[in-house]
């Protein structure tokens, strides 16, 4: 019996009859955890600067929340007619990125699309700090944030209860469900993984550390199929709740009568448009670490060019909703809707309009070139592209529909302050840092998951036959 | 895997001469006939038969539309469990080019179809109407209605012609190049299709009510045609393992196919209650006007529209949630025909109240009742279609090189 | 004081303990279970036992949680708290939509997880197959069957005679 070495080349030569090979370089089951434990076990250097750098960050946003809450929302640019600026830009933007992890563990799940082993770990880890920073925005937005609980349906000395027939309402029960399904799911994918870390342990407090998260695992196989079962169902609820959320997000603008605003097509493309920045940041994400770290044999470049095609794709999806958008705007005769749209992208904001269009629809059509889809640098700048782009299309939506609505005396421009350019920066600190966190404690490949894709794992393989028959 | 079976020839893939299936076209073609026979002869008048009509025509295009998606998805995502129910979807494909013939009537009623804004005599003195002519013309709505027959048949004749010659190929690497061949034109396919397939739904349906608008509305029709296509694949698997066909599906591709039409089945239900969640809420005067058409105390199609929200998603969302609903075939059967049944009370809703539209017309039973003999009968010619083409040639792509790999698949 | 709590044995691969599996089960053992660092496809065939029940957790969670989510929302917008908003009727059933799904969601998710921990009975910090020091390589590349001495077929000797003759490539009585 004898494991075939599989290399890069043999997977970009691949075809639509061979399916191509996951995990390259000869590995078997121990190779796999031993490549993937050693991230953890032997911290590089460049992870001690990737966190410095990011607690730097962490802590202008630090100074600027506390900035936030003792001044008032007042510091940020935040001013007639535009009410919601950059930390609802923000937030949006944030829970855009945190839908790429659920949609890679549970849509791709379901679809069988097995490369998805590779990243759904870093992606759900992804997920849950995107949401977390999302989180964030709107926490401190709220002014006082000591008064928060007048979200939940608690009753309270006024006897008022929270109003259920309100956008922003739902959308505290959405983000918030989101993120504890989104950790439910993440840990349990983790407990096998925790197992295998408290197995190879070489230290009592990492044994009992582990130990602890691991639930007391010991890979029996009647275990196995009950996980499994959950598994299955966690990936199908977590489906339609992917897109639950960016619904329920777009609602917060959909329901609305603002021009550019209140449009039907919002909730799908705002879902369409959510992976596509997720998918950017993965990719961002995950080019410069598989090389620092090591991983090029198990998130290997055909992984990589799979998350370009989904770019591709949801890129186009989103262009497609943009499209439909302005069509039906003229379509429509209504005359503030056109003005809208016109303005746009012709007003004053037509620098960030266009910024958009670019980073959006044009730029990830290069993907459909093949060269570009497997040349780990310029998918790593587009992908810094597509971030950028949705930035700019939550930016777009925001503001300019509030400068110039129905009434043109209270028309304005808005400008951000240092404390909206601090907030958003600093985000990515928080973002970074427990990121960083991720990659030292947990094993950022899914140890067992990436076992079941290979060909040795099938009780059924060929090569076990093959072996019995004497070849 | 280890176990392999043994690959299927063409010849035995075949439907075999003077088996019940082979009949099934002639006897499709004469109910089509009849039924649209029927169906014209129910209607009172000219302008409730063209709406009849073009219920009945959106409804089988749909069907035939769902299946050539279907098609598409699965070269465009190299899939490989789905290899052997493909053939079935692709021959329902070459229903497309048939539609046109069906089309023809609602070429000829189209000034009374669309008279709000074509004819221009009603258009006349309304500026909304009028800012959209360019647009909203008889020329460009010509001309975009022959564009999408061309694609629809284009791209249905081509799936079905390329996969059909690939059958007759001794060479593995020959083969392997028309399957590549198909998944590279899978991609353009996806963008012409659901570009069509939006306007198309705004040029026949959504401009009905020319003052009426949606961004949403080509992704509804979208979910709907996935919907009763995809149930049109499993009924016509379902019946043809019944008449002994086709041992080669098993119930992991049923399973499958089942999944597929249960997600559209939401996806349908989160796309028509965002629509019109989204406009109630805002209640904007120049959206509502669909709904105000649609509901309240004394209109008969409040009740339709409750209907479809319980019955085209509540039943069969929580009817087909079990496996053992999906893997079974009896159940399965039972799904698919009842969604199938279902598509149609959701292209009526949406279509037969313009009748109603500035016009005062007295609710008829005849008009629902000749909507139905047309939809069964444009529906039976899709199907005979459909069927015929199923005689022309393998029933399985035999030298698609996934075939082993479908064959072997296994659900979790 | 130690006692043999039970034998564990290992295997080469997948496919040597899915075919060792299939003779336990046929052997009539009830108190025992295999062992792999991932879940191997189709052993619930080899060693016999049924579909998950977990479904059954995932679905009575679901619709609690959603019917209680749509019935305090009905509550609080007509009774606790009846305010006219937006010119809507207080009770607005499609508004009630989003959270009422998100209950929905979030019970299925605890009901799903909490069944899996109970079907399982995890966590279990103490387990006899931990004294075993080669069983931590079940985590990583190794395969085992592990017999429990509390089945009615055990025997010492037998059993692992039995163990051996499955083409294990190392069977031990685990003390502890």
């Amino acid at each position: 019996m004898t494991t075939k070495v599989y290399t890069e080349a043999d997977q970009l030569r691949g075809d639509v009859h061979v399916r191509a090979p996951l995990v390259l370089g000869g590995l078997d089951f121990n190779g796999v955890t031993e490549k993937i434990a050693a991230v953890i076990e032997k911290p590089d250097k460049r992870w001690f600067a990737a966190l410095a750098f990011s607690l730097a960050l962490l802590s202008i946003y630090g100074v600027c929340i506390v900035i936030v809450v003792w001044e008032g929302i007042g510091v940020w640019g935040n001013r007639a007619p535009v009410y919601w600026g950059w930390p609802i830009v923000n937030f949006v933007f944030w829970i855009g990125i945190g839908h790429a992890g659920t949609l890679i563990s549970a849509i791709l799940f379901l679809f069988r699309q097995k490369w998805r082993t590779g990243i759904n770990r870093s992606a759900e880890a992804m997920t849950l700090f995107a949401v977390v920073c999302a989180l964030s925005f709107p926490t401190i937005h709220v002014g006082r944030i000591w008064l928060l609980y007048w979200f939940a349906p608690l009753p309270n000395q006024m006897d008022v209860w929270p109003n259920f027939r309100s956008p922003l309402l739902w959308d505290f029960f959405a983000v918030s469900v989101y993120g504890s399904v989104s950790a439910l799911f993440w840990f349990t994918g983790c407990v096998p993984d925790f197992a295998t870390m408290r197995d190879r342990a070489d230290t009592q407090l990492k044994r009992i550390a582990y130990g602890a998260v691991a639930l007391g695992w010991r890979g029996s196989n009647r275990h196995w199929h009950n996980y499994e079962v959950a598994y299955l169902i966690l990936a199908g609820i977590s489906t339609p709740l992917v897109l639950s959320v960016h619904s329920i997000v777009s609602f917060d603008f959909a329901t609305s009568q603002l021009p550019g605003w209140h449009t039907t097509i919002f909730p799908p493309y705002f879902v369409a448009g959510a992976i596509f920045s997720g998918f950017g940041m993965v990719m961002t994400l995950l080019i410069p670490s598989r090389k620092i770290f090591d991983l090029e044999e198990i998130i290997t470049i055909r992984h990589m060019e799979n998350m370009c095609k989904i770019i591709l794709l949801t890129g186009t999806m989103v262009g497609y909703a943009y499209g439909m958008e302005f069509f039906i705007a003229w379509y429509g005769q209504n005359p503030y809707e056109s003005f809208a749209f016109v303005n746009r992208a012709f007003g004053p904001y037509a620098w960030a309009y266009w910024i958009m269009i670019s980073c959006n629809v044009f730029i990830p059509q290069v993907f459909w070139i093949k060269k570009f889809r497997t040349t780990p640098w310029i998918m790593f700048i587009i992908s810094i592209f597509v971030n950028i782009g949705m930035w700019f299309e939550r930016f777009v939506i925001i503001v300019t529909s509030l400068t110039a609505d129905f009434l043109p005396s209270s028309w304005g421009y808005f400008s951000p302050t240092i404390i909206d350019v601090g907030c958003f920066v600093g985000s990515f600190g928080l973002f970074g840092t427990l990121y960083c966190l991720f990659v030292r404690f947990v094993p950022q490949v899914s140890i067992t998951e990436v076992k079941v894709v290979m060909e040795q794992a099938d009780p059924h393989w060929e090569g076990y036959h093959l072996a019995e028959e004497g070849h | 895997m280890g176990h392999r079976k043994p690959l299927p020839t063409a010849e035995e893939v075949t439907i075999p001469q003077g088996h019940l299936w082979t009949k099934l076209p002639l006897v499709l073609a004469v109910t089509g006939v009849l039924a649209i026979a029927a169906g014209w002869f129910i209607a009172d008048d000219d302008h409730s038969r063209n709406y009849a009509w073009l219920t009945g025509f959106m409804y089988a295009g749909s069907v035939a539309l769902g299946c050539l998606f279907f098609v598409i998805v699965q070269h465009a995502s190299n899939a490989g469990w789905s290899v052997v129910v493909r053939r079935v979807a692709e021959c329902a494909g070459m229903a497309l080019p048939v539609l046109l013939l069906l089309f023809i009537p609602l070429y000829l009623g189209r000034m009374d179809i669309w008279s709000h804004w074509m004819d221009a005599h009603h258009a006349a003195g309304d500026p909304i109407i009028e800012g959209k002519a360019a647009f909203l013309n008889e020329g460009f709505w010509t001309i975009r209605a022959a564009v999408y027959f061309i694609i629809w048949s284009g791209l249905g004749f081509f799936f079905w012609k390329t996969s059909v010659s690939q059958d007759s190929i001794a060479d593995p690497e020959a083969a392997r190049s028309v399957t590549k061949k198909m998944n590279t034109m899978a991609y353009p396919a996806i963008v012409l299709f659901g570009l069509s397939t939006t306007f198309a739904a705004f040029d026949w349906m959504m401009s009905l009510d020319p003052h009426w608008f949606s961004t949403m509305f080509g992704v509804w029709f979208f979910a709907g045609c996935c919907v009763s296509g995809f149930a049109f694949l499993g009924v016509n698997l379902l019946l043809m393992k019944k008449a002994g066909l086709l041992p080669q599906v098993n119930e992991e591709h049923l399973h499958d196919v089942g999944k597929f039409v249960y997600a559209f089945t939401i996806f349908w239900a989160y796309i028509s209650f965002s629509q019109f969640f989204l406009i109630w809420y805002a209640n904007i005067p120049e959206e509502t006007t669909f709904f105000h058409l649609r509901m309240g105390e004394n209109n008969p199609w409040q009740s339709i529209g409750m209907l479809l929200m319980i019955a085209h998603f509540g039943i069969p969302f929580l009817l087909a949630m079990p496996r053992t609903v999906k893997r079974n075939p009896s159940a399965l059967l039972a799904v698919c025909t009842y969604l199938l049944v279902l598509h149609f009370f959701d292209l009526a809703y949406t279509i037969l109240p313009n009748l109603f539209l500035g016009k005062h017309m007295v609710p008829t039973s005849t008009i629902p009742a000749s909507a139905v003999c047309f939809a069964i009968g444009m529906f039976a010619i899709v199907w005979a279609v459909t069927a015929f083409m199923h005689t022309r040639s393998a029933l399985i792509p035999v030298k698609d090189p996934r075939l082993s790999e479908s064959m072997a698949f296994t659900n979790f | 004081m130690s006692k043999v709590h039970g034998a564990l044995a290992e295997f080469a691969n997948p496919a040597e303990l899915y075919h060792a599996c299939e003779k336990v089960r046929d052997a009539g053992y009830n108190d025992w279970d295999s062992h792999s660092p991932f879940p191997i496809h189709g052993i619930e065939k080899a060693m016999g036992f049924a579909w998950s029940r977990v479904p059954w957790f995932a679905l009575v969670f679901g619709l609690t949680g959603a019917a209680g989510g749509f019935a305090l929302q009905v509550w609080i917008s007509t009774v606790a708290s009846p305010l006219v908003i937006s010119g809507k009727p207080l009770l607005s059933w499609p508004a009630y939509v989003p959270v009422t799904f998100e209950l929905g969601i979030i019970c299925t998710a605890i009901g799903t997880l909490g069944g899996m921990c109970l079907l399982n009975r995890l966590p279990a910090f103490y387990h006899w197959l931990f004294h075993s020091k080669r069983f931590e390589s079940a985590t990583d590349d190794g395969f085992f069957i592990s017999i429990e001495s509390t089945d009615s077929k055990w025997d010492s000797a037998g059993t692992s005679a039995f163990l051996e003759s499955l083409g294990a490539s190392h069977v031990e009585l685990v003390e502890g």
